[in-house]
Order: structure tokens, then C-alpha cells, then sequence
């Protein structure tokens, strides 16, 4: 099996480490106008609980 | 012939998979609408429709073959006797998947998968023919109302000109109507006793205090809402909800 010959260093280990990074979500203003709270697009709006003018869950 | 399901089974094997939609079509029907993740949600919705399908034939072959499927025969029986006949009008497209924000703890996107609740246009509108409201009896009726519209004003022109002949004669600010309305004075300010102003061209009234009234420039004057009613004058369109509440709510405590 392969081993690794030398100690990975602190360096390198902290180099590749700071290539992951987080990405905002995308928030859309609910289309229920009564609302207009962020929320990611295509979701049914966690605050109203609308989608497309239908009443899809109960707003929490 | 149709493309094989590729890739692992929910659950593990076939096996699982079969049963857990079915136990989610079972739940589906039994409940009109469950919240479940996306993934189930999608390869459950062709199952259930179906499902729906063979409930619209109905007959006994067809109850097998649900059957076969969901194991509650009290569920069979909704989805043949009930289900199946609500969906007669629609062609496919019977269950409705919405996403919502994903699960708390493992953030799996989440779904609401539920049975499509309204009818069909084409529906609403075979059902509106032959009312009240049906397109063919709508021009006869709206004829009507131009026609006595048009008798109306031409009346009521009539009585204008011959009325403004006689007010030309005496005064230009005397009833261009009827009684109980003022023409407008020099300097535009309200005739006594008439606060209701009327603008000619939109034939339209608007009360002191509601929301155009400053903004009105009026043409007439009328003494009462009757009186500005009688020739011919309404209410703006925003406003006569309220004046028809207004109406009944004065014929109630008139019954009472």
C-alpha cells in the first residue's frame, strides 16, 4: 500500500485549505407581495408559505 | 419500451424501493398532500398518476392492478369511488410537487407532493355555460344596457339642451340636470347646499372625503348621492363595494 515518505507540511496543508470557500445562497424577494421576504428561488416562501399564489405550507 | 431506472434504488434494493412508494402512494391518497424529500417525491409522482389513471377506468381489472400496488383496500376504494371521478376533466398532471427549504438535520431537500386540488379551465368553463354569467347570453344583455343607456342620455340630453336653453336664458349656474344639481360657479367654488361634486365626462360622482374628491373638478353638483344616481351619475368603480356593503348593511338594520 502507498504511505506518504515525508510529513505534509504545515504550510502546504494551510496552502491547499484556503481554496474552500463558502458561496452565498441566492436569495430571491418572495413574489407574494404582501411578503417579500428573501428566500432561495424556486422554494415555497418559509415566512408566508406561498408558492406561485398557492398555499403550500403553514408559515412558520 | 420504456428506459430502466438506472443507478441504486431508494432504500437499497428493488425490493425496498417497491415498498416505501408505495407506502408514500398510499399516504398520498389517503391524505392529499405529504411532505417528504425531493428524490421520494419525484419517483413517486409517475407511480401515483399511474395509480389515478387506472382508478378513472374503474373497473374491476383495473381495481387489481391497484391493488397490486396498495394494500389498504379502504384507500382503494377512496382512490376508485373518489379520486379517480374528481380527476374526469384532466388529462394527466394530477399530482403537484412543490419544494420547500430542506430538512433540519441532514439538509435534504425537501418536497410537498400533493393531489392537483383545482379544476381545470376548460372545466370552470363548461360548467360557467349556461349560467348567469355564460358568454352567449352576455351580448343580449349588454345590448340591453346600451340600448336603455343610450335612451337614457338621449333623454337626458335632450333635457339638458332644453334645460340649458331655459338656463342660458335665466342663468348659466342653474340645474343642468335635474333636481337637485347645480351647475358649476365662475369661480369654482361649491353651490350651497351641494356637496357632491359630478364630472360629466366619466359620469362618475365622488363624495366629500373619499380619496378623489379634492382632485375633482367639478362639471355639476348634485344635493344628495340620490339625486346624482338619478341622472345618471355613478360611484367610481373603487368605491362601490363599499357603498354596496354600505347598502346592505343599512337594508339589515332596516329588516332588524
Amino acid at each position: 500500500m502507498a504511505v506518504p515518505k515525508r510529513k505534509m507540511s504545515r504550510s502546504n496543508t494551510r496552502s491547499r485549505r484556503s481554496q474552500w470557500k463558502a458561496s452565498a445562497v441566492h436569495l430571491v424577494p418572495c413574489a407574494n407581495r404582501a411578503c417579500k421576504e428573501l428566500k432561495p428561488q424556486h422554494v415555497a416562501c418559509p415566512n408566508c408559505g406561498q408558492y406561485a399564489g398557492r398555499q403550500v405550507v403553514e408559515p412558520a | 419500451m420504456p428506459t430502466p431506472t438506472k443507478g441504486p434504488r431508494l432504500g437499497g434494493s428493488p425490493a425496498h424501493e417497491r415498498l416505501m412508494l408505495a407506502n408514500l402512494a398510499t399516504s398520498l391518497f389517503e391524505h392529499g398532500k405529504i411532505t417528504t424529500t425531493e428524490t421520494k417525491a419525484k419517483r413517486v409522482r409517475p407511480l401515483a398518476e399511474k395509480l389515478i389513471t387506472k382508478a378513472k377506468r374503474g373497473d374491476l381489472h383495473n381495481r387489481r392492478q391497484i391493488q397490486r400496488v396498495i394494500r389498504d383496500k379502504d384507500i382503494v376504494h377512496k382512490l376508485v369511488a373518489e379520486i379517480g371521478p374528481f380527476f374526469s376533466d384532466r388529462n394527466g398532471g394530477y399530482v403537484r410537487i412543490t419544494k420547500t427549504l430542506p430538512r433540519k438535520g441532514d439538509n435534504a431537500p425537501m418536497a410537498v407532493i400533493e393531489l392537483v386540488a383545482e379544476k381545470t379551465v376548460t372545466a370552470e368553463a363548461e360548467k360557467a355555460r349556461g349560467t348567469k354569467f355564460a358568454k352567449d347570453a352576455k351580448p343580449a344583455e349588454a345590448t340591453e344596457a346600451v340600448e336603455s343607456q343610450v335612451e337614457a342620455e338621449a333623454t337626458e340630453a335632450a333635457g339638458e339642451t332644453t334645460e340649458a336653453e331655459t338656463a342660458e336664458a335665466a342663468e348659466s349656474t342653474e340645474a343642468p340636470f335635474d333636481e337637485g344639481s347645480h351647475g358649476p360657479l365662475e369661480d369654482g367654488s361649491q353651490p350651497e347646499g351641494f356637496p357632491i361634486k359630478g364630472n360629466a365626462g366619466s359620469k362618475l360622482y365622488h363624495v366629500p372625503g373619499s380619496s378623489h374628491y379634492d382632485r375633482t373638478v367639478a362639471e355639476v353638483w348634485f344635493a344628495d348621492e340620490a339625486a346624482a344616481e338619478a341622472a345618471g351619475f355613478q360611484l367610481p368603480p373603487s368605491q362601490r363595494e363599499k357603498a354596496a356593503e354600505a347598502d346592505e348593511d343599512a337594508a339589515t338594520e332596516d329588516e332588524s
